[in-house]
């Protein structure tokens, strides 16, 4: 009988010894860049959606349908649609809630949430108050921070455009715009922004009625500039989509003896130039630039080349020529040195006597946000023998040769991370450090890069993160993954 | 006197075989049992066997391969798994295949490495038979275990790209080589190197035998041997010449003139162009190793029969009226001539078949007779009623009946006999012959050593056996 007594005593200690023991095994997972997080967005074999932290164990459980990164300690989660959370008025696949570093939910439910700007606020969106419209969803903004709504559910549509820092809510037939960064108001337009053939592109203009005092110009376009966060108005009579983005607004002013002279105006991301419609020869829109072929004061032929932000890539008499297999206009110099203008951007680079351009395009790392220009060149040797050899050049110049020699039988894939994607057979990738040392072996079928110095890899049909010295942090296990 | 010692003797033995019997340790591996056990089914499903057709892993699988090492793989459903000598589920995953397929791994030789596919991934790694650890991660889409101990894997089908490892798991060839030459000669890894064809050129055990060799091309013989060509450029006074290498077997000539065609690593057969005034004429020639020709000048090209490794060449002369065939035993160098028989007559019984045991030897049945090749007395003759004879193993026969009666012999003593509705289990065979399988008519299977003795019967209800491959 004794011995009964000493028994839970000692059950106790070995459970409070063994808790002990598995708290001081600590936690040996990663806490920089992408993990500094509570976790990362991944999913499981099942399809559902959770949480893990840089040792692939279970942080936030999986329960959803899908799962946002987490920015500034809020995330976006989705649930499958359940009878009491969202009236059932129309197809609404999932509920989204916003969850805190915890996993609680502190906000929602939702027909639709997106965080904003550093995870301050949230554009969120509840059904409508009609049974029987499919598309009556409001659309507010909710603030985080505050735990309240910074803008009620009254605008039909909202978009944050995140390069121009703004949003863009409609409702009522005007247009509101805010700073993302703390909703403050920009400023309100009537009506709906005008759109071009194919995509709105890079401009948001307004058309409005003139009053009536302006009888050559029946309008005024009110253009976003997304530089300034403000608006610039055009008084003018037409304007013209080029289908790229880029609009041209023509405008009528009286020329001082009876007649009128038109005015072109250029719109990319903003007002971005004006010419005598009888200077301009020829203006082509490619993508995000613009070539103006005008009439100098000497009566000469001059070429202007603009990015679509306003700045003016080029001026010269030589003129840029739109190359599809230099991604853009490219522009040869004396002595091998070309100069390439690609997505608004200008790369320089000199090429020898025994080497002929084979062509480039941009690469963009998406993690380090730098841009190359990466081109191939025909080298020929002193006996004759041909070589295609590949360099790249960052925006600020920095050269770098990819000596075929160092790179195998591999190809270029662009940059990652601060580092280079290299392919290999079987559309397998691996990464090199810009001197073409392999550092990842190519046996991944994707490879992003994460903050941090981490990587997210595909190997088979298993998602995980390493490192770029190849070390495993998760393992593989995850069917998808959200950064 | 005597007796009481014999009986006492034979009480001593057979305590300490049911000791070692009870103690579990009944770890026989060998063609048919691995860790003492046999895949087997029973009602639909598979499990685990011991010697005496006990189940000592309980027949709840889908499918199973046999234990290696201290692993087997089991499918449930959609779950495939290894487990251990005991059945404990040991949580290593493998991925699904569909239910209908088998759970789908391959071992070495030696059975110490397990190519298999990892759950998640989908992709294939080697793990390791003792440890349970995949020594070769789980990256790529195949995996070859080549003779001689060296792991093939590829990544990419078609044009892919091939590394190499050792048995131990370390890498020799890193996975971009773009193409490789298996042989049992050697194994070849080609790559091109700014814009060149490189090859790095192993013996089967993973030695070097050359590095960074510009090549031409690469390829592996009928025979299986592997090859490759270098040419070299034209001169003012010569041709460019292309060579053929064949490593480890001395070969460094030129294609123009001679070209080793088939062979294995002991005999081999060349292509011989000369030139002369009356033209361009071709000759065929079959050498043993060490250079020692045993057949020169043949006219027509010989064929070989890789399966049984076995070289025919047609001696018939123009003139003649019957035809006359020479066999040669491509492991040993033996010869057979004068047969007038040629084993491939179209859809009919061949009247001369040879049979290729696991040990390499080769036997050779004519009518009734089998011979050992390179000895010309019959080592068996069949039964009056035997319509069909084979070997199984050295000095292990088989007779079969027309009414599919079958029995087995070692040397000239019956030692079994199927009885009625049995049928004696071509499949269900070891590949050395040491053991094999009967079925009776109520579909269940006993399981028999080649010198008759019987393991068990068919009162263990066990529906089907598995052996190791």
């Amino acid at each position: 009988m004794s011995k009964k007594k000493f028994v839970p005593v000692i059950i106790v200690l070995a459970l409070v010894l063994a808790l002990a023991g598995v708290l001081a095994a600590c936690d040996k997972t990663e806490k920089e860049g992408v993990f500094a997080q509570a976790g990362i967005p991944v999913q499981d074999e099942y399809g559902f959606w959770g949480y893990v932290n840089s040792a692939g164990e279970e942080v936030i459980p999986f329960d959803y349908t899908w799962a946002s990164p987490f920015d500034n300690g809020t995330a976006v989660v989705a649930t499958a649609k359940t009878s009491y959370n969202v009236p059932d008025v129309y197809d609404v696949p999932d509920v989204f809630y916003l969850i805190n570093s915890g996993g609680s939910r502190i906000a929602g439910p939702y027909a639709y949430a997106q965080l904003i700007e550093g995870g301050n606020y949230a554009i969120v969106a509840k059904a409508g108050s009609s049974a029987f419209s499919e598309g009556d969803v409001l659309y507010g903004i909710y603030d985080i921070g505050a735990a309240a709504m910074a803008k009620d559910f009254a605008y039909s549509s909202m978009s944050w455009d995140k390069e121009a820092g703004a949003v863009f809510a409609e409702a009522d037939n005007f247009t509101y715009v805010w700073k993302a960064a703390d909703l403050s108001d920009v400023g309100v337009r009537a009506g709906a922004v005008e759109s071009g053939s194919g995509s709105q592109g890079y401009a948001y203009v307004w058309t409005e009625a003139a009053d009536a005092t302006d009888e050559l110009n029946a309008y005024v376009y009110q253009i976003y500039d997304q530089e300034n966060f403000g608006f610039t108005s055009v008084s003018g009579n037409d304007l013209t989509g080029s289908g790229y983005g880029w609009w041209c607004i023509s405008s009528d002013a009286a020329d001082g003896s009876g007649g009128t002279v038109t005015n072109y105006t250029f719109v990319g991301e903003k007002v971005v130039t004006t010419f005598p419609q009888a200077d301009v020869v020829s203006a082509e829109a490619e993508e995000d630039m613009l070539l103006l072929t005008v009439t100098n004061a000497e009566g000469g032929r001059e070429y202007l080349l603009f990015a679509a932000n306003g700045t003016q890539l080029y001026s010269g008499t030589q003129k840029p020529v739109l190359d599809s297999t230099s991604g853009g206009f490219i522009l040869e110099g004396e002595n091998g040195a070309y100069t390439v203008f690609v997505q608004g951007l200008k790369f320089s680079f000199t090429l020898n006597a025994q080497s002929t351009f084979a062509g480039g395009r941009i690469y963009e790392d998406a993690q380090t946000e730098e841009v190359y220009y990466g081109y191939t060149y025909r080298q020929e040797a002193e006996d004759g023998t041909i070589s295609v050899r590949l360099a790249a050049v960052a925006e600020d110049g920095t050269a770098y040769a990819f000596d075929p020699s160092v790179f195998g039988n591999k190809d270029f894939g662009g940059f990652v991370g601060g580092n280079v994607l290299v392919g290999s057979a079987g559309g397998r990738v691996g990464i090199a450090d810009k001197q073409g040392n392999m550092l990842v072996e190519c046996i991944y079928s994707d490879l992003r890069a994460l903050d941090g110095g981490y990587y997210a890899a595909k190997l088979g049909n298993a998602w995980g993160v390493i490192k770029a010295d190849g070390s495993q942090l998760t393992g593989f296990r995850f069917a998808d993954m959200g950064v | 006197m005597k007796k009481k010692v014999v009986i006492v003797i034979a009480l001593a033995l057979s305590v300490i075989l049911a000791l070692t019997l009870l103690a579990g340790c009944a770890k026989t591996t060998d063609s048919a049992f691995s860790q003492g056990m046999i895949a087997v089914q029973k009602d639909g499903l598979w499990g685990f066997a011991d010697e005496n057709g006990d189940i000592a892993i309980e027949c709840k699988y889908d499918s199973v391969s046999p234990f290696y090492g201290e692993y087997a793989a089991v499918q449930m459903g959609s779950r495939s798994f290894l487990i251990d000598v005991k059945g404990n589920d040991t949580g290593i995953e493998l991925a699904s295949v569909s239910v209908d397929a088998s759970v789908s791994v391959a071992a070495n030789e030696d059975r110490t490495l397990l190519a298999a596919r990892e759950k998640y991934t989908g992709l294939a790694g080697v793990l390791s038979t003792e440890s349970g650890e995949w020594v070769i991660r789980a990256a790529y889409d195949m995996i070859d275990f080549l003779e001689g101990g060296l792991v093939l894997v590829t990544i990419g089908s078609g044009s892919g790209n091939y590394g190499l490892f050792d048995a131990t798991g370390a890498e020799i060839c890193p996975v971009e080589y773009t193409d490789c030459a298996i042989g049992e000669n050697a194994v070849i890894m080609e790559k091109t190197v700014q814009g060149e064809r490189v090859a790095d050129v192993f013996a089967t055990d993973g030695t070097v035998i050359s590095e960074d060799v510009k090549i031409a091309d690469a390829g592996t013989t009928k025979g299986g041997l592997a090859y490759y060509e270098y040419t070299t450029p034209a001169t003012d006074t010569a041709a460019e010449k292309v060579n053929q290498v064949v490593p480890g077997m001395n070969w460094d000539k030129d294609t123009s003139v001679s070209e080793l065609i088939e062979g294995t690593t002991s005999v081999y057969v060349t292509e011989d162009t000369a030139t002369s005034a009356e033209g361009v004429t071709t000759t065929y020639s079959v050498f043993k190793a060490d250079g020692t020709a045993l057949f020169n000048g043949l006219t027509k090209a010989p064929v070989y029969y890789k399966d049984t490794g076995v070289l025919q060449i047609d001696r018939t002369a123009a003139d003649a009226t019957a035809p006359s065939y020479t066999y040669v035993d491509m492991k040993s160098g033996s010869a057979l001539e004068n047969v007038p028989n040629d084993f491939t007559v179209n859809g009919e019984t061949p009247a001369i078949s040879f049979m290729r045991l696991d040990d390499d030897s080769l036997y050779y049945a004519i009518g009734k007779e089998v011979f050992a090749m390179g000895n010309s007395t019959a080592v068996f003759t069949g039964a009056e009623d035997e319509e069909e004879v084979g070997v199984l193993a050295a000095n292990v026969f088989v007779g079969a009946t027309e009414t599919g009666v079958t029995r087995i012999y070692n040397g000239t003593a019956r030692v079994f006999e199927t009885g009625a509705g049995e049928a004696f289990s071509g499949s269900g065979m070891s590949v050395d012959g040491a053991y094999f399988a009967v079925t009776n008519a109520e579909g269940y299977v006993a399981l028999y050593k080649n010198d008759g003795t019987r393991l068990f019967g068919f009162d263990k209800e066990i529906t089907d056996v598995s052996f190791a491959e």
